[in-house]
């Protein structure tokens, strides 16, 4: 591993514990065919979670970091842990753009 | 029957005319126009008699619409030229957001008007959908 990756990991562990995310309170949510469907009345975007993503957004009912979320969802899914956390950046990522999540330093 | 077809007609100008303004406004000017109903302001003092005659002829109007449009109309455009009709008349109504599951098209967005506990235009196949909001 080069420096500059092995500083990339460090930086990005960091950012797994050192942010929480929560979910907005302004934000509607509801539960269809056993996903969530998410509504932001400012904006009136929607958002239509998946099962796993449906899972993230349980988990940030209460503030919880990467870290903690992704511990959780490889506790409970049969998931390769790079998978499982590329789609966890995926889904805060959209959610984030959205305004459907909140971001808290620690 | 001219009543029936001019008024029809109107109907279906007022819906594409909304239907372009929801395309052209952004998503949180569309809920702020929704919310503040700024054409409060040139309601029409009827008496309620007139009121009364006029409420089921513009839900039967909205359902025929609703019918009937395939372009350049939304569920929204029309729930929304339902609540400026029945604001100006002076009768409560409510928008209602949510999402449909539709067979080949999966999770929609859907907005609907209720007024007088009766669906002005059509709302949530049952069992198929979810209520996110009431404006």
């Amino acid at each position: 591993m080069s420096n500059s990756s092995a500083s990339d990991a460090n930086e990005d562990g960091q950012a797994k514990r050192l942010y929480t995310y929560l979910q907005s309170p302004s934000i509607c949510a509801a539960e269809l065919d056993g996903e969530i469907c998410l509504f932001n009345p400012s904006t009136a975007t929607y958002l239509n979670l998946n099962g796993s993503a449906s899972a993230i957004w349980n988990l940030i009912a209460s503030k919880t970091n990467e870290e903690k979320i992704l511990a959780a969802l490889l506790d409970a899914y049969d998931v390769d842990e790079a998978v499982c956390h590329s789609e966890v950046r995926e889904f805060l990522n959209e959610a984030l753009e959205k305004g459907m999540v909140e971001v808290h330093p620690l | 029957m001219r009543w029936r077809w001019l008024s029809s007609f109107l109907i279906k100008l007022a819906d594409h005319a909304i239907w372009i303004l929801v395309k052209l406004l952004p998503g949180s000017s569309l809920i702020a126009l929704i919310r503040t109903r700024p054409w409060q302001g040139f309601r029409l003092n009827l008496p309620p008699q007139t009121v009364a005659l006029l409420v089921p002829r513009i839900r039967s109007l909205l359902i025929e619409r609703s019918h009937q449009a395939r372009i350049g109309s939304s569920c929204l455009s029309r729930a929304l030229l339902g609540r400026i009709l029945l604001d100006l008349i002076d009768v409560p109504n409510q928008i209602h957001i949510g999402m449909n599951t539709l067979i080949g098209r999966g999770k929609v967005p859907h907005a609907w008007l209720m007024a007088e506990n009766r669906e002005f235009t059509p709302g949530m196949l049952a069992g198929d959908g979810c209520n996110f909001m009431i404006l």
